[in-house]
């Protein structure tokens, strides 16, 4: 397993207690600044995978982000350099309002206030999130103007490696547009879940299919959407073309 | 209004965009001059009143809104006032002295309510190291507040699509298992938001910055106001 890669997993397995195995023995690795599709329906454990990553799940098996094996002691540094973007923006901005969100991670971190906040306005730009939203409160935003909330709030400690949780769950035509615009333009690696094949396609030209917790598949991503059979196999398509 | 909590009403205007403390501050100096201020003559309660009138309207709240806010004060003012007036003198002179202080008050809270997210009052306290840990800890009950009041609003609705013109025990049973669910889900959530603040570096200690430096120009509004409001109540005893 190559340790300079941005991120690289081995035999991660992990099951929920009382509920069976939710992940078995996953391997994979993603170089620096790529961007990979982990693609699955639902139940295929994906998000279960992103939660192990993090070691917000204690997994078997072993996790390298950078250089850097996540064990007790190195969370912090691996939580550093993985950013984790959730489904729900809801659930990841905790804040009153989106400045102080966005600066929670720097000032946590030891930052000093002056510091916290030129971190928060220049990853607010690499986002697009408007600057007149970072004094508004997170429940007041659009769906789309949330999920830049949350990724800004998570970009803003300059992490190598972005990994997220179905990045188009209640997001419109534009604003998956402009969520595809926005993370195309980002340097670090990025593990993108999701069920949305178009959008993954925007981004991405490589794709890890899970099946009941197996990864089932590394293929290019071109080669997998022209093979409807394989698509239906991995429960990404149906058998109705209607 | 755009907040399912406060009363805060979106808006541009100098009051809206006055720094917080310094209208804190003009709060302070308006309430001491309200309890200054003598019921007779009226002259400078009613100049009080002009003067959060001219706040109202420099805040382009409507009358209708401050009618509708302040309705609800109809009756615990109205009545004692009304009844203060079968009394001697000095019951009448306490009745009057009650409605208008208390309607003055009122007008200014909810001048500065309307005009002030309750979220700022609560961030500014986060930021004031002494009791940081409480202003925080006040932010995210507000927090919880707003998302778990979003969830009963969708849970009324969906109960209100689904049981139209159910019967009081069907009603019932929905309700204890809509309660149950909700706990479900908030005990959920509160476990997501967890993960979230230990992810961004979170160890136990919130962090605590001291606010930025107020503005001199909203200091000086803010003490221009207060001092405004002290020389209009208390003028008629120097003359």
């Amino acid at each position: 397993m190559a340790v300079t890669s941005a991120l690289s997993i081995e035999n991660l397995s992990y099951s929920y207690p009382n509920a069976g195995t939710a992940i078995e023995n996953v391997s994979f690795s993603i170089a620096s600044g790529e961007r990979v599709a982990l693609l699955g329906a639902n139940g295929a454990g994906k998000s279960t995978l992103l939660w192990c990553l993090v070691g917000v799940l204690p997994a078997q098996g072993r996790v390298w982000v950078g250089g850097t094996l996540l064990g007790h002691g190195t969370e912090r540094e691996i939580r550093r350099n993985l950013a984790l973007a959730f489904s729900e923006p809801d659930d990841q901005l905790f804040m009153l309002t989106v400045e102080r969100d966005v600066t929670f991670g720097p000032l946590a971190a030891g930052d000093d206030l002056e510091t916290a906040n030129e971190k928060a306005l220049r990853a607010a730009a690499e986002v697009g999130l408007r600057t007149e939203l970072m004094q508004r409160p997170p429940h007041e935003l659009s769906s789309g103007e949330k999920r830049r909330a949350a990724l800004a709030a998570i970009l803003v400690s300059g992490p190598k490696v972005l990994a997220l949780d179905e990045p188009t769950n209640s997001l419109d035509a534009p604003g998956r547009q402009a969520l595809a615009e926005t993370l195309a333009g980002l340097d670090c690696a990025q593990l993108i879940a999701t069920h949305d094949l178009g959008f993954a396609s925007q981004l991405c030209t490589r794709a890890l299919v899970m099946v009941e917790g197996r990864l089932v598949d590394d293929t290019d991503l071109s080669d997998l959407l022209a093979d409807r059979e394989r698509l239906i196999q991995y429960g990404l398509a149906t058998e109705s073309r209607a | 209004m755009t907040s399912s909590v406060d009363l805060y009403v979106r808006g541009n205007s100098p009051l809206h965009r006055l720094d917080v403390r310094a209208k804190v501050i003009a709060l302070t100096g308006f309430l001491i001059a309200t309890i200054l201020a003598p019921t007779r003559p009226i002259w400078p309660s009613v100049a009080l009143f002009v003067m959060l009138g001219i706040g109202i309207a420099v805040a382009h709240l409507g009358l209708e809104l401050v009618v509708k806010r302040l309705g609800g004060l109809t009756l615990v003012i109205g009545v004692p006032f009304l009844l203060s007036r079968f009394g001697s003198l000095p019951t009448q002179l306490a009745g009057e002295m009650f409605a208008l202080k208390s309607l003055l008050v009122a007008s200014a809270f909810l001048l500065l309510t309307s005009t002030t997210r309750a979220e700022t009052v609560l961030d500014l306290a986060v930021r004031v190291p002494v009791v940081g840990g409480l202003g925080a800890l006040a932010a995210f009950i507000l927090r919880g507040m707003h998302v778990l009041i979003g969830e009963v609003m969708r849970t009324n609705r969906s109960w209100a699509l689904r049981a139209p013109g159910a019967s009081l025990k069907v009603k019932v049973s929905g309700l204890t298992s809509a309660s149950i669910s909700l706990l479900g889900r908030a005990a959920a959530r509160s476990e997501r938001v967890g993960a979230a603040m230990v992810l961004r570096g979170f160890d136990g200690a919130l962090p605590v910055s001291v606010a930025d430096p107020l503005p001199r120009h909203h200091l000086a509004a803010g003490f221009a106001i207060a001092i405004v409001s002290l020389l209009v109540g208390s003028i008629s005893r120097w003359l």
